[in-house]
């Protein structure tokens, strides 16, 4: 690189300058290299120009798709990662280990190939050279133990597991470090994450049943060993060959999970799907081994219909739905799940601890008699519990349903004690039928995921025509009843989204722009209606605002999500 | 001037094999900038958006850090290829975990064979030369770490043009697109963004 290249003042020279390099870059990009040499050979002057973009190319990433993603990770591994192996002594053999960089010696151990990654590390399978035994190796990234006494408290912690043996649990062996490096080597098991499993289509209830009742009895033994899982989930429980299940990553949530951990690294959060209420709320001291009932639960939720009992598009509305919400029955997702598996599923679920299973045995008991077809211990719930459920599970439909009734039992009074115009009560009392009908209408479109978000548009904007339908055949001034449109914005921000609580404050705008074309006596004096719309407008922005401060917080919590 | 560079990244990386702990952060630190560049251009043009890629640094350095011990090679080229990997794993992981549901399986299929390439003049690569040995493909790796430095230290607009169109390999009329400027302001200015380039490397090697 000698001399540099001569900015042209003339405009003809820099737009040929310009084709010339831009079509060198094409052919570097389609790899054309017979174009690329003739290009070469005719503009050796521009040599230097040419040369520059050779390099900016090496340092592009190898283009999206395997073909070429597969070329760049042999180019690479030529060149140095791999143990003992020097870059002269490669070869471009197509048949080489996928698995660049292994095996590679750790310590007593060789590694021999990566088997799985997840938010804390890698794990390997490894050979144990001491014992010639296979073992898996998990090496713990750096990040998380950044601090001296989250690496105690991991050491404690891997101890405490250290001592556990069971046939459905993944023994650890041994905790240490080397290079720095912070390890532990447990079990190998040959097999698959339990959420792999469900990939096909969900589980019958007795397979599912059998293996959720194996993990039970796993965790009670651990329970038994006052070790709390705190992070049972499919991607924890491995099934081998045989189809039995094996707990693995038992104990560790607590030490990565604490609120230091958090706050430093800000990519602890999990899926909220598996977590308890009381570990989702973050209420760390109210934790106990029901916590782990509730995870087994929607476990065994997830393996009879193929998905979690909670899981919605962002982890604040996963989160919104494990502290308040109600899982779908699971009756009404697929006929064929027995209605007893469904019980102890919704005993497990229960958002209170104490009406959970009290222990993972019992869970497993029950489990058990459901396949030795003996009456289980889990009841239907009683009135009030449904009812409470409902409430729970339809927030919407119950919180209009409310309103409707007080509003009907004081029009329905007022009439008992002054009956004198019965056509004009049976309008009021019509126009609220009609409302309730329509509610139930649109609760139904809410639970077909296609007709959710039309749903929640359409059911706002004709509660906002019925009200204006409700008030402008009221008799006699209005007053405060024009507070049911603030009523309506406000109750819009509890669906989470900006974009409906503008347009249920445009839609009260309008409709009570209508009203006020009906009743022109309300429009006096002529600046109240004024303040009254700039007041909900006001309102709509306050909640609008609210709503969009919770997605942020939203956002920012699924940016840090791991999968 | 780039020998006395290059050779210092080599003894940086034999003391701090030796144990030299302040050779080994040095050693790192001269390395974050290419890392950086070539992050960004690998999960963006992955994830066609702009984003965050320093979480990704962090996370390969951390790594290479740690694995230092694993690492063999004696030269640059060796060395830059090595981190190139790690950041590989790394950014496939990354693009993973921001897209959700991809599976693992890309990189992982597929025959695996070395991108032909020889040196017979200046980057001359072709696949009908035979006899090219892996130290050729080391050694063009050599030049990476000062570009990626030059690279970094161009204007925003510069960099900007020169990432979208070479390392992330946009047509004109998308990088146009992406800067919020009309295609021959986005030609003009990636014209001069590699005349600054080239002007740096070429300093750097008088």
């Amino acid at each position: 690189m000698s001399d540099v290249q001569q900015p042209t003042t003339n405009q003809e020279d820099e737009r040929r300058l310009f084709e010339l390099l831009d079509r060198y870059v094409e052919t570097l990009h389609r790899e054309d290299l017979q174009t690329r040499r003739s290009l070469l050979e005719r503009h050796g002057d521009l040599a230097d120009f040419l040369a520059c973009l050779d390099s900016l190319e090496d340092l592009a990433p190898a283009a999206w798709g395997p073909e070429r993603a597969a070329r760049s990770e042999a180019d690479s591994s030529s060149t140095g990662f791999r143990q003992g192996d020097v870059a002269g002594e490669m070869s471009s053999d197509p048949t080489q280990n996928p698995q660049a960089g292994l095996p590679v010696d750790f310590g007593k151990y060789e590694l021999l190939a990566e088997v799985g990654r997840g938010g804390m590390g890698v794990v390997y399978r490894a050979h144990q050279k001491d014992l010639d035994r296979t073992v898996a190796v998990k090496m713990i990234l750096a990040n998380w133990l950044a601090a001296p006494e989250t690496v105690q408290r991991f050491y404690a912690e891997a101890r405490a597991a250290g001592g556990i043996k069971h046939p459905n649990i993944i023994g650890i062996h041994e905790v240490g470090q080397i290079h720095g490096q912070h390890y532990f080597a447990m079990d190998y098991v040959e097999g698959r994450g339990l959420g792999e499993l469900t990939q096909n289509g969900p589980l019958d209830g007795e397979t599912a049943a059998k293996l959720v009742a194996s993990v039970a009895r796993a965790v009670q033994h651990l329970h038994e060993h006052g070790i709390v899982h705190r992070d049972l989930k499919p991607s924890n429980i491995l099934v081998d060959g045989e189809g039995l299940p094996y707990v693995t990553d038992f104990g560790l949530a607590k030490v990565f999970n604490s609120e230091n951990a958090q706050t430093r690294t800000g990519t602890i959060l999990g899926t909220p799907s598996y977590m308890s209420p009381e570990q989702a709320a973050g209420r760390t001291s109210e934790i106990s081994a029901q916590s782990d009932v509730y995870s087994l639960g929607a476990i065994l939720y997830e393996l009879l219909c193929g998905r979690p009992p909670f899981k919605e598009e962002t982890p604040l509305d996963t989160l919104v739905q494990v502290l308040e919400g109600e899982p779908t029955m699971l009756s009404r997702l697929s006929r064929s799940i027995s209605r007893d598996l469904e019980l102890i599923c919704l005993r497990c679920l229960e958002k209170n601890p104490q009406q959970r299973y009290p222990s993972a045995a019992v869970l497993a008991d029950d489990l058990e008699r459901f396949l030795k077809r003996e009456p289980i211990q889990a009841r239907p719930s009683g009135f009030d519990q449904k009812l409470h459920r409902w409430v729970r599970r339809e927030p919407a439909l119950v919180s209009r349903l409310s309103g409707f009734l007080i509003a009907a039992t004081i029009a329905q009074t007022a009439y008992v004690l002054n009956p004198v115009d019965l056509d004009y009560h049976v309008r009021i009392m019509s126009i609220i039928g009609i409302w309730v009908a329509v509610s139930f209408l649109f609760q139904h479109m809410l639970h077909h995921h296609s007709l959710a978000d039309f749903a929640r548009f359409a059911w706002s904007a004709t509660d906002a025509i019925l009200l204006t339908l409700l008030l402008a055949v009221t008799k006699g001034p209005l007053g405060p009843l024009v507070i049911g449109y603030p009523l309506l914005v406000a109750a819009a921000g509890l669906f989470f989204r900006v974009r409906l609580v503008w347009f249920v404050t445009i839609s009260c705008l309008v409709s009570y722009s209508v009203l006020l074309l009906l009743h022109p006596e309300e429009a006096r004096p002529p600046h109240y209606p004024v303040i009254f719309a700039a007041v909900l407008a006001v309102l709509g922005f306050i909640v609008a605002y609210q709503v969009y401060r919770v997605r942020v917080l939203s956002r920012f919590y699924n940016r840090h999500r791991l999968p | 001037m780039p020998n006395d560079e290059n050779s210092s990244l080599v003894r940086l990386l034999n003391r701090a094999r030796n144990g030299d702990t302040a050779a080994r952060d040095r050693l790192f630190e001269r390395c974050r900038t290419y890392v950086g560049v070539v992050a960004r251009a690998q999960v963006e043009s992955w994830m066609k958006a702009k984003v965050d890629a320093s979480d990704l640094v962090q996370q390969t350095m951390l790594e290479a850090h740690r694995g230092f011990a694993n690492f063999r090679g004696t030269s640059e080229g060796e060395w830059l290829a090595w981190l190139r990997q790690i950041l590989a794993h790394n950014a496939a992981d990354f693009v993973r975990r921001y897209r959700g549901t991809e599976k693992r399986q890309v990189r992982r299929e597929g025959p695996l064979y070395v991108r032909s390439a020889d040196r017979s003049g200046e980057y001359l690569r072709d696949s009908s030369d035979p006899g090219e040995t892996p130290s050729d493909l080391v050694s063009r790796r050599e030049k990476e770490i000062e570009l990626a430095e030059a690279v970094a230290r161009l204007s925003d607009d510069d960099r900007e043009v020169i990432l979208l169109r070479n390392l992330q390999r946009l047509p004109f009329r998308e990088v146009a697109q992406r800067m919020g400027r009309s295609r021959p302001a986005v030609q003009m200015l990636w014209m001069r963004a590699l005349r600054k380039l080239q002007r740096m490397l070429a300093d750097a090697e008088v």
